[in-house]
């Protein structure tokens, strides 16, 4: 049995690469200049080429196959109304998380909700359409079967409800799944833990979040919402913010 | 996943840190600010909740105990060799066991390493001077 601790390097030739910029490599994070240099290199060392080739295909089991993230679990089943995502949401937190911030790592303040408005509390959220993860903006058109990921802003502790009314008049609570507002922590742009799939009902969306110094009960709002579908309900200790979307039909990305 | 993997030597704890790592970022996007490439910055993150985790009461005693060879994770390591950097890391301070890993797992020249530590090659050689230095300590 080896009693030293050695490196990988100290058997590689000089020009090997290392697993790192194997990774970088598998991963198009390299430059052009180097990355031709690396691909030369793989084209005569076994050891690179084979290493190489076992990161491409781990990199697209991965892919394939990405492991659940344990998201917390929260299912409604309102075959009028919209359903929550199980963890299996999974290929949607990684595409937000790898797609949407290296591809949208910079957001336009004019049209971006998660840095509207400083100083005051406010919702916003991420749509994922096919295999495209994009930040939702005022107005923004999405489509049925798109996935939302709520986001939330505010500069003080309390709690956050979400709810909506769609194009047919019909008013849910999209978060959170229990019966009273959730508590939450201040932050400047924060995703909130579930995901939810929009249903077939086309039209104008209104989305709107209740930030409250108490768990308030989320029933009578959406009864609220649903009997006066245009006006926000005044409830005591909540202020709102609200979003309005447009809900096409599904679409294939 | 791989990295994770071999750091924990179980694959319950190497998903458990992938899923803190994603989570995490989506809870806080401004994390990765494009300063550095996402390999460099998937390595950093990975090695340092590896690390907070290797140091966790519960995992230190199960990696300090581990006498059964798990299977190798990499073509060039050996289970024997795999379990040692293990046990090394739980016992190197922090910035010591970082550059350990970088050296011994990834076999990462000392630019790389300076390159995903942020500073300079020369005190990257200091850094693996001083750790050898400790893991040949330990062994006398």
């Amino acid at each position: 049995m080896s009693k030293r601790l050695h490196s990988p390097y100290e058997k590689r030739g000089a020009d090997c690469l290392s697993d790192f910029a194997i990774d970088a490599l598998v991963a198009g994070d390299v430059d052009s200049e180097k990355e031709k240099s690396q691909r030369e290199h793989l084209v005569t060392c076994d050891d690179c080429r084979a290493r190489f080739e076992n990161a491409s295909h781990a990199a697209e089991d991965f892919s394939r196959d990405a492991p659940e993230l344990n998201l917390p679990i929260a299912r409604k089943n309102k075959p009028n109304n919209v359903r929550v995502l199980y963890a299996a949401s999974s290929v949607f937190a990684i595409a937000a998380a790898i797609l949407f911030f290296v591809r949208f790592g910079h957001h336009d303040p004019e049209t971006d909700l998660t840095t509207r408005l400083k100083g005051s509390s406010h919702i916003g959220f991420y749509v994922k359409h096919g295999a495209e993860v994009s930040p939702g903006t005022i107005g923004a058109h999405v489509h049925a079967g798109d996935a939302l990921r709520f986001t939330y802003a505010t500069t003080s502790s309390g709690y956050l409800a979400i709810l909506s009314v769609d194009g047919a008049k019909n008013a849910s609570v999209y978060y959170p799944d229990g019966p009273t507002a959730q508590a939450i922590e201040p932050a400047s742009n924060r995703a909130l833990s579930s995901s939810t799939i929009l249903d077939d009902t086309v039209g104008h969306e209104t989305l709107y979040g209740f930030f409250c110094d108490k768990p308030i009960a989320l029933e009578p709002v959406r009864a609220a919402l649903a009997a006066n579908s245009d006006h926000a309900p005044v409830v005591d200790g909540c202020t709102v913010d609200t979003i309005a979307f447009d809900k096409d039909p599904n679409s294939t990305p | 996943m791989r990295r994770a993997r071999f750091l924990l030597g179980s694959e319950d704890d190497a998903r458990e840190m992938l899923n803190e790592i994603f989570v995490s970022l989506l809870d806080k996007p401004e994390q990765f600010s494009e300063k550095s490439s996402i390999t460099t910055w998937l390595y950093s993150v990975t090695t340092h909740g590896c690390l907070n985790r290797l140091r966790n009461e519960r995992t230190r005693r199960r990696i300090l105990s581990e006498s059964a060879l798990p299977p190798s994770e990499t073509s060039n390591e050996s289970p024997e060799h795999a379990v040692m950097l293990r046990q090394e890391l739980t016992r190197l301070p922090q910035e010591l066991a970082e550059v350990a890993v970088y050296h011994y797992l990834d076999g990462m020249t000392h630019d790389e390493i300076a390159g995903v530590l942020n500073c300079s090659r020369r005190h990257v050689g200091d850094l693996i001077e001083r750790m050898h230095a400790q893991v040949n300590e330990e062994k006398s």
